[in-house]
């Protein structure tokens, strides 16, 4: 029964992110290092906050293809730890 | 009122040498311990003597044996460093333990600072190796092929409590804490059901409730019984089941949290205890889950999610803060954010991508497949999942979401740095970092609860500190000022 209830929520999850990356109704708008507050943001601000958002969130993926390592596969293949504790 | 609470905790950091498929990880995490601020006149040990590690909380001692290194590799695996760290040696990696502090941000500045100092070390050792090759250090705890590494947190507690009622305590809270504390993994391992992404690094690897074990049948409650201080007035909690967190304000909400519920047991102001069906199987459920919407059986026949249970101690938590406003004044803010990340994580995770590390990790692998047009199987996003547990500044991606903005910051890097050199104020680990300072030529042997002198001439004359909130610097500040050298200590005390 959990399991099923698991990959219910796993279908339903793309749309989670799609909703949260666009900006969508509600903003996380920080107000202090200390304190988060949610507020509903103007209409008309909307579009431009998204595309504002937008156009970070490219720069940022431009910057990780810059710094990540190249051959990832093989990168990847080669980490084995033994285990520790 | 409870015992004040000491913390700390033991990162083990995974490595690899690049350009290098044959590298040996013991020799390299010896390598690396020993580049650091290396002072090869330094001749001292880890005082093996009073280390305990197979006693056990529930009464028994465990009939095995327990290898101490000679005097050479002892000295070659041991660092401690004058802000009271321990750097060392342990089985295959580096890893790094804070000094006792004595609340949480003070935890995380010096959690962070064993990040830079590894850093540094790292930057030593490449210039040891042949050119070419580069060691790179990750704060994670899982290779993805089976082989888990630890990040364990220590709590002082009062020994009066019995453990069987901080284990059934504290299971829930540890079993659903992940939420806003797992620093997120691609995939499943160790045979679990397959998901693309999880919320935990170390979910997948816990297979009993209770034990002794760290690196086999890992327990949700470790049992070790060696509290590093008075066995009559303490115990120190040992918990193994936490992901090593890059996020600064993920560390703090971890730590932050499970301060306050310890409290809160330790002075039984919590309600009837929760109790789960199976707490093993719902910490693999709820890590496999990033809604965080799965709910798991609990033994009355009910089902709660993560965020029911943790609202469930984090009410208890608002009432004990209005009950009790002269409690530690990092309570109150913590039991803020607490709810207020709960919160977020009810409506949507996603809220909580500047915050919390599952998250954080999970949302530039989105917009990374959603603009490259790929998907959970490209190689670069296990690259990714990788990297972001690098610790170089300018190749690990947690440090380049801090770059830009996009990771919610608790310290300055003034914090940080200040941090790898000196001691908290207000724990033994004051005296201990002071006497490496002033004294380092004379000291013989450290360990959490002694240090020791070799004099010259005589016996070694072993310091104990059995006491945490003592050696403070309010306590020894004049006896060090006074003392010029490590014999003029041993008398001032002494007499």
């Amino acid at each position: 029964m959990v399991r099923e209830q698991t990959r219910a929520a796993w279908t339903a999850w793309a749309g989670i992110v799609t909703c949260a990356e666009g900006g969508g109704q509600q903003q996380v708008r920080r107000t202090s290092d200390t304190q988060t507050t949610t507020a509903s943001t103007p209409a008309s601000n909307l579009s431009a906050k998204g595309e504002k958002l937008r156009d970070d969130m490219d720069a940022l993926i431009d910057e990780i293809d810059e710094v990540l390592e190249e051959n990832a596969e093989e990168f990847v293949k080669n980490y084995v730890q033994r285990g520790g504790e | 009122m409870a015992l004040p609470k000491i913390l700390g905790s033991e990162t083990e950091y995974g490595l690899v040498v690049q350009h290098d498929p044959e590298f040996d990880s013991i020799a390299t995490s010896l390598l690396l311990v020993n580049s650091y601020n290396a002072d090869q006149s330094l001749k001292l040990l880890w005082d093996y003597d009073q280390e305990d590690p197979l006693v056990d909380a529930r009464g028994f001692e465990l009939d095995d044996e327990y290898d101490v290194p000679d005097h050479q590799d002892n000295m070659a695996i041991n660092k401690i460093l004058p802000n009271g760290a321990r750097f060392y040696v342990d089985h295959a990696h580096p890893e790094f333990s804070t000094p006792e502090c004595s609340n949480v941000l003070d935890l995380i500045r010096y959690e962070k600072a064993g990040e830079r100092i590894l850093n540094l070390s790292r930057l030593g050792a490449n210039q040891l190796i042949p050119p070419g090759r580069t060691i790179i250090i990750y704060k994670n705890n899982s290779d993805q092929k089976g082989n888990s590494y630890g990040y364990h947190e220590n709590y002082l507690l009062d020994r009066r409590t019995p453990f069987q009622t901080i284990a059934e305590r504290f299971m829930p809270f540890l079993v659903s804490r992940q939420i806003f504390c797992g620093a997120g993994k691609v995939g499943s391992e160790n045979g679990t059901e397959h998901v693309p992404y999880q919320i935990s690094q170390r979910a997948d690897f816990f297979e009993t409730e209770m034990g002794l074990d760290t690196m086999v049948k890992r327990p949700i409650i470790n049992t070790r019984d060696e509290p590093h201080a008075n066995r009559d007035r303490y115990r120190r909690l040992h918990v193994i089941v936490g992901d090593a967190n890059m996020s600064e304000f993920t560390t703090y909400l971890k730590v932050g949290t499970a301060l306050v519920v310890l409290q809160m047991i330790e002075e039984g102001f919590l309600p009837e205890p929760l109790v789960l069906r199976n707490p093993v199987r719902a910490l693999r459920d709820i890590s496999h889950d990033p809604t965080c919407q799965v709910a798991v059986p609990m033994k009355n026949g009910t089902q709660m999610t993560a965020i029911d249970i943790q609202r469930w101690y984090h009410e208890a938590a608002q009432r004990y803060i209005a009950q009790y406003p002269d409690c530690h004044p990092t309570y109150p803010v913590v039991v803020a954010e607490w709810g207020s990340v709960l919160e977020r994580l009810a409506s949507d995770p996603m809220q909580l991508s500047r915050e919390i590390d599952w998250v954080m990790k999970l949302y530039l692998l989105t917009n990374y497949m959603e603009r490259r047009g790929s998907g959970w199987d490209d190689p670069r996003i296990a690259m990714m999942d990788l990297q972001y547990h690098d610790i170089r500044p300018e190749k690990g991606l947690y440090y380049v979401l801090e770059r830009s903005g996009a990771a919610r910051r608790m310290l300055t890097e003034e914090d940080i740095v200040r941090s790898m050199d000196d001691p908290p104020e207000d724990t033994r680990a004051y005296f201990r970092g002071q006497c490496l300072k002033k004294f380092k030529n004379q000291i013989f042997g450290v360990n959490w609860d002694s240090i020791s002198f070799n004099l010259g001439d005589g016996p070694i004359k072993r310091i104990m500190m059995e006491e945490p909130t003592r050696g403070t610097k309010r306590h020894v500040q004049q006896l060090l000022d006074r003392s010029e050298t490590a014999a003029d200590l041993v008398a001032n005390i002494v007499t």
